[in-house]
């Protein structure tokens, strides 16, 4: 199967496309919010959030909540269209394979042809 | 990338949205604060200047506080005018309210009449309490949870 168009590796691991997920419909979401919705541990979260940093999908920024300092992420505008091209992406594939006839259904129709 | 992948990764991107839509659902105190914005705005125009002034700061100065309170409740900011199904209940809150505020505007303000606006006032908290649930019964529905 050839990788559709607007499939994205960046957001292809499935706790990075979680994290664009919740971060396209909020404006901005904390760090352990994002790690509770994905599973995550907090070094496996880091990694990720730094990978969508590097990519420019995500930007991060730090603030003191009742004396505790909290990580804040939220999507760039890049980020929001790579994660949109990437879902119909995947859209586009789950649909076009849905639609695909299957080997049985292929031979079936090869061999009725062959023998009209 | 295939078929069995995409399924899976589109199940991943969905679950994401269900449990944040569940994580984002406010206590009847929130939309009642929301309600309370909207009645004190539309009702301001029953009262002399100093006081519809003093109740318009306060209005302004409770939205960051409840932001803060959202963010800090839900780790989260969710923008009321965010696209999707959720516009459509914002906008229509947002135009009865301003419908709302108009009328209290013209009878209090243009005619003195100081019980219209107050009753209309009665009516806008009524409806941004009432829109506010809506509005996330509407999100809830839309991210599937």
């Amino acid at each position: 199967m050839d990788v559709p168009t607007g499939f994205d590796a960046v957001l292809h691991p499935p706790a990075r496309l979680q994290i664009a997920a919740v971060l396209a419909q909020a404006q901005e979401a904390e760090f352990a919010l994002l790690r509770k919705v994905t599973g995550a541990s907090d070094s496996v979260m880091s990694k990720h959030l730094a990978a969508l940093v590097e990519a420019g999908y995500v930007s991060l920024r730090k603030a003191a909540t009742d004396g505790r300092q909290r990580t804040w992420a939220r999507l760039t505008p890049s980020g929001r269209t790579a994660f949109g091209r990437h879902v119909k992406a995947l859209e586009a594939l789950a649909a076009a394979v849905a639609s695909e006839p299957t080997e049985r259904q292929t031979a079936v129709v090869k061999n009725a042809r062959r023998t009209a | 990338m295939d078929h069995s992948e995409a399924l899976s990764a589109l199940s991943a991107k969905r679950d994401a949205e269900a449990q944040m839509a569940r994580a984002a659902t406010c206590p009847p105190w929130r939309h009642a604060a929301f309600g309370l914005l909207m009645g004190g705005l539309v009702a301001s125009p029953a009262f002399g200047l100093a006081a519809r002034t003093g109740i318009l700061v306060l209005i302004l100065a409770c939205i960051p506080v409840i932001i803060h309170f959202d963010r800090k409740r839900m780790g989260m900011f969710i923008n009321g005018y965010r696209r999707g199904k959720t516009r459509v209940v914002a906008i229509g809150i947002l135009i009865v309210e301003l419908a709302l505020y108009v009328v209290s505007v013209v009878r209090g303000l243009g005619m003195g009449d100081h019980t219209t606006p107050l009753l209309l006032g009665v009516a806008g908290m009524l409806i941004g309490t009432i829109g506010s649930m809506l509005w996330q019964r509407v999100f809830v529905r839309e991210m599937g949870a």
